[in-house]
């Protein structure tokens, strides 16, 4: 049995500045941000060998074909809407511990902004794991992740006491946490009354609770944990992926608790790290909705499923506040959407003390989670 | 029958799912079974989970159920049900041990509640699909 913990490491990281408009096309955003990861890892292009590119809408021929790469021996297709980044990050730690690449780049590019009508037809049941939840739900108007995580919001306040108040919590700090970002579409913290003020979406969501529509694109390195000199390697320590058995419209509605896929990633990524929520510094939550944060504070076992509403009361989210760090960077929901990759890139700005003005101090290991079952624990 | 065009999303029945809508057609629920360890599924699925069977039979419903949970729409998502936005959505517990979403019809919103009890209504959309939909019972 070949051990992944700490073998392998993310050694470098680039990306495009969050718009409403970048001006470029997906493939053009990834290569850019490709660039900058390359150079940020101390690498010439010619050494990557390993390649995953991971917007829908481009394929990994076009994407070696521009990057002029002619090494590459390894790539696969990762086809996961949200956990997609930590996936292809199991993949690439996989492939180099047993010598099927040296250097794997991975890179997200997404126009949820201006490809909105893109975004839109998926969601209306143009992809394969809609196509069900198109003709049970959609019919009904349960059109959108947003709604159906409102009804997940209900159930847990109907079950544990969970409050408006929670959402309030969460939005308040992570737009906090944006204002201190540069790369954030949003720069201005709001007020739990600003959050109260905005109209219900869906209730109990408001219109604040859903991610940003944003153009972004973020990439990375994976190499061998001696791979780099240029920074201090982050190790990746712990990872997993698990798939819901779930339909996807019954999936946060807490019908089982024991199936929670984040709950059974978390378990097999922090046995491999060696680690507990007790250790993490941070966690970067997967927040395309603010209640879906809830239910990753229980699944990773910084709280139980009962206790998350009296967690949340006495824990601050703050990069600063001494509790627990969450969504450091303002994620989806105030730096904008990015479908995951900007969640790794702020845990490998943490960990090696490049988070500017939003450091946590200290910040030596953390989770990066996406509550559909994926879990990767990274370290300095 | 409706004279206006339907505006809304209308489900695509396939060949795994066409029993489903037959039946609502002729204003009856009914729920795959697997044939072999008798689980219950829906939405429709070619095996079952449990024990890997892929023979089922397609088991009448003719109960009501309980709120499991809800929502109230209030900004548009989808450009169908602008007119009728705000609208409810609803998750039913069926007494069978499965779930199934609706509208909640002829109710009111204190209707609304985890736990009400609703019964199965049926709306003739098209000529072709029927929708159960949900309505309170008499308290």
């Amino acid at each position: 049995m070949i051990e992944l913990r700490d073998q392998t490491a993310i050694i470098g990281i680039g990306d495009q500045p969050f718009t409403t408009n970048s001006g470029h096309t997906e493939l053009e955003m990834m290569l850019r941000a490709s660039l900058r990861a390359i150079e940020d890892a101390g690498l010439q292009r010619g050494q990557i060998d390993g390649i995953i590119g991971l917007s829908p809408s481009v394929t990994a021929e076009e994407y070696v074909a521009n990057l002029g790469l002619k090494n590459i021996r390894f790539s696969v297709s990762v086809l996961r809407f949200d956990a997609a980044c930590l996936i292809a990050l199991q993949a690439a730690s996989m492939a180099i511990v047993t010598d099927q690449a040296r250097y794997v780049l991975i890179a997200m590019g997404r126009n949820f902004a201006t490809d909105r009508h893109i975004t839109y037809a998926r969601h209306q049941g143009a992809s394969p794991q809609m196509r069900k939840a198109a003709e049970f739900n959609y019919v009904y108007g349960e059109t959108t992740s947003l709604i159906h995580s409102a009804m997940g919001m209900r159930r847990q306040m109907d079950e544990f006491g969970l409050r408006e108040d929670h959402l309030a919590q969460v939005i308040v700090n992570q737009y906090r946490h944006a204002s201190l970002n540069p790369n954030a579409l949003i720069r201005r913290p709001i007020t739990k009354e600003a959050y109260f003020a905005a109209p219900y979406a869906a209730e109990p969501l408001r219109t604040l609770d859903n991610y940003l529509y944003a153009d972004s694109a973020g990439a990375f390195i994976v190499g061998p944990a001696t791979g780099s000199e240029a920074h201090p390697p982050v190790y990746v320590s712990g990872i997993a992926m698990t798939f819901s058995d779930y339909p996807y419209a019954y999936s946060d509605l807490l019908v089982d608790r024991e199936a929670s896929p984040a709950a059974r990633a978390a378990a097999h990524a922090f046995q491999m790290a060696g680690a507990t929520a007790a250790d993490m510094d941070f966690a970067q939550l997967y927040d395309s909705l603010t209640p879906i944060v809830f239910g990753q504070l229980s699944a990773l076992g910084f709280c139980a499923a009962e206790g998350v509403a009296d967690y949340l009361d006495r824990t601050s989210l703050a990069f600063d506040g001494g509790g627990l760090p969450v969504n450091t960077h303002g994620g989806h929901l105030a730096q904008g959407m990015a479908q995951g990759q900007s969640h790794v890139l702020e845990a490998v700005r943490q960990l090696r003390g490049q988070a500017e003005g939003r450091q946590i101090a200290g910040a030596r290991m953390g989770v990066v989670a996406v509550p559909e079952g994926a879990v990767a624990v990274l370290r300095r | 029958m409706p004279t206006e065009p339907y505006r809304k999303p209308l489900p695509a029945p396939t060949a795994e799912t066409a029993p489903y809508w037959a039946a609502t057609k002729q204003h009856r629920l009914v729920f795959q079974q697997c044939a072999d360890c008798g689980r219950k599924r829906h939405y429709p699925q070619v095996m079952c989970p449990a024990c890997g069977s892929f023979a089922a039979t397609w088991e009448p419903y003719e109960g009501g159920g309980t709120i499991f949970t809800w929502t109230v729409v209030h900004q548009v998502q989808t450009p169908g049900f602008a007119d009728e936005t705000p609208y409810n959505i609803v998750v039913v517990q069926l007494e069978n041990g499965l779930r199934l979403t609706g509208n909640l019809r002829n109710g009111t919103r204190a209707d609304l509640r985890r736990g009400r009890r609703v019964r199965v209504i049926y709306e003739e959309i098209t000529s072709e699909i029927t929708l159960p939909q949900f309505e309170p019972e008499p308290e």
